[in-house]
């Protein structure tokens, strides 16, 4: 087979691709000052270059572009009710970016996605008058790191810090912000506040350099982490997916014993738990995407368009990792990813 | 396979004797070129004549991902700080007629102009409407969308490309076929040179299974006596095996003699068997 050298690539967002209709918004404006070597392409909607037919979404991932739109409507989203909510009763989520930096290979936006280009949606006054609406009826709580990783973004963008301080204005507001990163430049400028909660997804040694592609070690994760329960702020840990090897539980056995040595479990608000599942018709794109991943082709079994480890495995991963956390972690901050009946 | 579509004769002209192509057998009436591994293709002038040529090249020599398309011609442009000659390299194509745009995928290093082509269905004299509305380089033509659309069918969108070389300032000026062909001349090594190596490094589509392999996957399941459905599982199994650990042929040869010595005698015998191969091999 032919191989692509990784020097035959543009650097990742050497063409920016910006909406007519924002591209004087303050948050272009400050986007853009932050890529100075960009070449900047104007386009009329996002979807002219980000929905286009036939794309490939792993070769784009080698070098992807930055799209700057608007949102013109659905600011947020009702989680479903297959959603982790920790016990929330009004729990939404929201698309501020569309798309990752990094490259997990279980990631569930390469099957949901035709494009690996990065969308970021500028205008986020219009997402805080939709929030503020809400408010008045009753709490949020707002998962805001969706369909990206906005810490890893975060010098780039800024917009953890314009929803910290937005969070910091409204009381009835909880933000969830879910990331890999261990940049914690990024954060140390922000004020740990009590509706602030940032989540890290924590997986063990050998899944982070086999699968999670351009991600930080699990080592340097910890360290932020530390740091920025230090620095005090409410920290969650997610061991979620789990995948599956022969040698699994070993892993992550080494994993929790290396996450709680180093962190004091005391001090981390919850732990999530849940075993890889993906839909049918994202894992039939992930399984085209990328043909040769132990995770895509695993042999999964399928009930009501989902495809999981079984029940009997997924079952038994679970009640297992869920007594490995609870050496250091009462039951009842251990939130289980549970799948939806029927 | 790296296919060029040009619009006329002399745009091909240093192209063929670039590559050494001779003449083939005309496609749908088109002019052919070909060397074996270089195809290229004169369409005629226009967005569908140019559509057109794409397709009848393309539906008989089906490309595939390690394949690409270059799109080479010249072009007008109102910009005097474009020295005739001047190269682009598209990131954007408007068709004039529609407003429709089209978007190659820039992944690869270059050390090319880009800018943004118009499309236009007839020769452009003057300031013309859509190129005008457009900020940076642009340039117009009467291909580029028609290959784009076409090509769009049987390529994606980072393996075409779309060369324009700036022929003249949309005064009227008539430039002879030598003029035509000393301007693509010029650039054909620059541009060839690039898309060879792209295109040397492309990733061919390969079949997920071996022949060596698809036969032993045949004999697996003629001997469990496997459904249909069972046989995409066996299918799947075996490629996440392959995935994880390099190869499953050996193993399950080695399977089959352990288990197997005669074929099962009922699909009943076959699902317990491929029970304990699943166990085996996930
Ligand atoms: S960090 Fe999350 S969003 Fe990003 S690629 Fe990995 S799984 Fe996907």
């Amino acid at each position: 087979m032919k191989s692509l050298k990784r020097d035959l690539y543009n650097r990742a967002f050497s063409h920016i691709y910006v909406e007519r209709d924002i591209i004087n918004h303050p948050n272009t404006v400050k986007i853009l000052s932050r890529f100075p070597k960009s070449g900047i392409i104007e386009i009329n909607h996002y979807k002219d270059v980000f929905s286009r037919s036939n794309q490939s979404f792993s070769m784009q991932k080698k070098s992807p572009s930055l799209i700057l739109a608007k949102k013109n409507d659905n600011f947020l989203y009702k989680g479903a009710p297959v959603c982790q909510d920790f016990g929330n009763n009004h729990f939404y989520y929201t698309t501020l970016v569309m798309n990752c930096i990094y490259d997990c290979e279980y990631c569930f936006l390469q099957g949901m996605y035709s494009s690996a280009n990065i969308v970021v949606f500028v205008n986020i006054e219009d997402y805080f008058e939709q929030v503020e609406k809400i408010l008045q009826n009753h709490p949020v709580y707002l998962c805001l790191s969706y369909d990206t990783d906005l810490l890893a973004l975060e010098q780039k963008l800024g917009f953890v810090q314009e929803w910290t301080s937005f969070a910091e204005r409204h009381s009835g507001l909880t933000i969830e912000v879910r990331t890999k990163s261990s940049n914690f430049k990024a954060i140390e400028n922000l004020k740990p506040s009590e509706n602030v909660i940032l989540a890290w997804t924590l997986s063990p040694e050998t899944v982070q350099k086999s699968f999670e592609h351009n991600t930080p070690p699990l080592r340097q994760r910890i360290t932020c982490i530390k740091k920025a329960i230090d620095k005090g702020f409410r920290v969650r840990i997610c061991f979620d997916p789990i995948i599956y090897s022969k040698d699994w539980l070993s892993s992550f056995n080494e994993l929790v014993d290396i996450t709680f040595t180093r962190i004091p479990a005391d001090r981390v608000i919850d732990v999530g738990l849940g075993v890889f599942r993906i839909s049918r018709d994202y894992l039939k794109r992930m399984r085209k995407n990328r043909p040769d991943s132990a995770i895509t082709q695993y042999p999964y079994e399928y009930d009501n368009g989902v495809y999981h480890y079984g029940r009997k495995l997924s079952d038994s991963i679970i009640s297992s990792a869920c007594g490995i956390i609870s050496k250091y972690m009462p039951y009842e901050k251990i939130y289980i990813w549970k799948e939806a009946e029927g | 396979m790296i296919n060029i579509f040009t619009a006329l004769h002399c745009e091909a002209k240093p192209v063929i004797e670039y590559f050494g192509l001779k003449r083939h057998q005309d496609i749908n009436g088109f002019q052919f070129f070909s060397n074996g591994l270089i195809n290229l293709l004169i369409t005629g002038t226009g967005p569908i004549n140019a559509a057109i040529g794409v397709t009848s090249l393309c539906s008989v020599h089906n490309p595939d991902s390690g394949d690409i398309l270059v799109n080479i011609g010249i072009c007008g442009t109102d910009n005097p700080d474009l020295k005739k000659g001047a190269l682009i390299l598209c990131n954007k194509i408007v068709d004039l007629s529609t407003y429709k745009t089209y978007y190659p995928d820039m992944l690869f290093k270059h050390s090319f102009i880009e800018g943004t082509v118009t499309t236009s269905p007839v020769p452009v004299i003057n300031k013309c409407e859509g190129s005008k509305a457009e900020s940076g380089i642009a340039v117009t033509d009467m291909e580029a969308s028609g290959v784009f659309h076409s090509g769009a069918l049987f390529f994606q969108p980072h393996q075409m490309f779309f060369f324009k070389i700036v022929s003249d300032y949309k005064t009227g000026e008539q430039l002879s076929q030598e003029k035509v062909s000393e301007l693509v001349a010029v650039n054909a090594a620059p541009v060839f040179n690039w898309v060879t190596q792209i295109h040397n490094r492309l990733p061919d589509k390969q079949d997920i299974f071996s022949v060596e392999e698809k036969s032993l996957l045949k004999q697996t399941s003629e001997a469990l006596k496997l459904t249909v459905s069972m046989q995409h599982q066996l299918n799947q199994v075996m490629l996440y095996h392959k995935v994880q650990y390099g190869s499953f042929t050996i193993e399950l040869k080695q399977f089959l003699v352990e288990n197997l010595k005669e074929p099962c005698k009922s699909k009943n015998e076959g699902k317990k068997y491929f029970e304990k191969l699943k166990k085996r091999f996930v």
